[in-house]
């Protein structure tokens, strides 16, 4: 009898921590995954932020070429109102309105068309070569986005962190080099337009003009 | 004759180390008694310098004592040296029509001699830069359009 009574008080102990185990472990575990989920989507979150940022910078990228090209355009313009002014030859129509974004080529009176021919179209081809970078860019976000959406694996989700880090590194660097790089090409362009240009549009009494001018400016600060 | 005071004839760098050259040949010769010279002087001064060379050593040259076309030739070294000069870079090479006309003006205008010395640059494209004394104008087409995009990436450019 004492024996059948200790056999039932071993079976409850063993049943009761079968139901222990259920009940409290159990629970626990499905803690674990919840906060694994809420650091999933934290990740999730943070990964669409930094793809909407790289996005944002390539389009700030873009609207500061467009402005190096559009101040560029205004300063050739000066340049030759300038000159103009200087030489008294004020014949040509300068008032001509901003040319739009499609649009470089800018009506310069009686220069027009070398302007065209030595400034509008190389200013043109490197807008073109900016595209392209931009597009190439656009594409791998794109393609990362993609990938990160078919994935779940975690190790691969923190590799992939990393590759958009970079990626925003290099386009941090493109803002800074290249950007600088190519607002010295279109400098380097007017430059050289400027000087084939205009030089060649100069008579010899029109530079010694400039020169005497130069010097009676000189004279006027009383530097002489 | 004061020689402070006086205009030299002479106007540019090449000029001014003619002269230069011309006076110390000329300090060598004038104690040797076997050379003529005012034939010396005749051989020997360049087209450049020769209304400079005139206006110094006049005919009375041979009748002048060495020591004293010494002492001459010691104070127009003195004068020249004193001379102010003009750096004027321009984009191309200038006439020698212009180039008389630029001394003429610069002699008038400041009422003293200057010597220039004229350098050339084609990126300049119009105007030309003045150096004087530590000073620098800037006055051509480049500086202009330099200034434009400097002022452009100063606004954010």
């Amino acid at each position: 009898m004492s024996f059948a009574l200790l056999f039932l008080i071993i079976n409850l102990i063993f049943f009761g921590a079968i139901a222990y185990y259920f009940l409290v472990v159990r629970r626990q575990l499905n803690e674990e995954r919840k906060v694994e989920l809420g650091h999933q989507a934290f990740e999730e979150e943070k990964l669409e932020e930094a793809e909407l940022e790289l996005k944002d910078e390539l389009q700030e990228v873009r609207i500061r070429a467009n402005k190096i090209l559009a101040e560029s355009e205004n300063i050739a313009r000066e340049l030759i109102v300038e000159l103009e002014n200087t030489l008294g030859k004020k014949h040509a129509d300068t008032t001509v309105p901003l040319p739009s974004e499609d649009n470089f080529e800018v009506e310069l009176g009686s220069l027009s068309n070398k302007i065209k021919s030595h400034y509008v179209i190389r200013i043109q081809n490197l807008l073109k070569s900016l595209e392209k970078y931009e597009l190439q860019e656009a594409r791998k976000v794109e393609a990362f986005a993609q990938d990160q959406m078919e994935s779940a694996d975690k190790n691969l989700q923190s590799m992939r962190i990393s590759a958009l880090s970079k990626m925003h590194e290099k386009i941090e660097r493109y803002k800074e080099e290249e950007l600088m790089l190519f607002d010295k090409k279109v400098k380097e362009v007017i430059d050289q337009a400027a000087q084939e240009v205009l030089g060649h549009s100069l008579t010899n009494q029109d530079i010694d003009e400039s020169i005497l001018k130069a010097l009676e400016k000189a004279k006027e600060q009383h530097k002489l | 004759m004061d020689m402070n005071t006086i205009k030299l004839p002479i106007s540019t760098v090449f000029e001014r180390d003619s002269l230069l050259t011309f006076l110390d040949q000329f300090d060598q010769i004038i104690f040797n008694i076997t050379i003529d010279v005012k034939s010396w002087v005749k051989e020997n001064t360049h087209a450049d310098i020769k209304v400079a060379v005139e206006e110094y050593f006049d005919e009375n040259i041979l009748s002048t004592s060495p020591e004293e076309l010494f002492g001459k030739s010691k104070s127009l070294r003195k004068v020249i040296l004193s001379l102010d000069t003009l750096v004027i870079t321009v984009p191309v090479e200038l006439e020698k029509e212009f180039r008389l006309k630029l001394v003429a003006w610069v002699t008038k205008t400041l009422n003293r001699s200057i010597i220039l010395d004229i350098h050339i640059d084609p990126s300049l494209i119009a105007g030309a830069t003045i150096e004087s004394s530590g000073f620098i104008l800037d006055h051509t087409i480049r500086s202009f359009f330099e200034k434009r995009l400097s002022e452009r990436r100063h606004h954010g450019f």
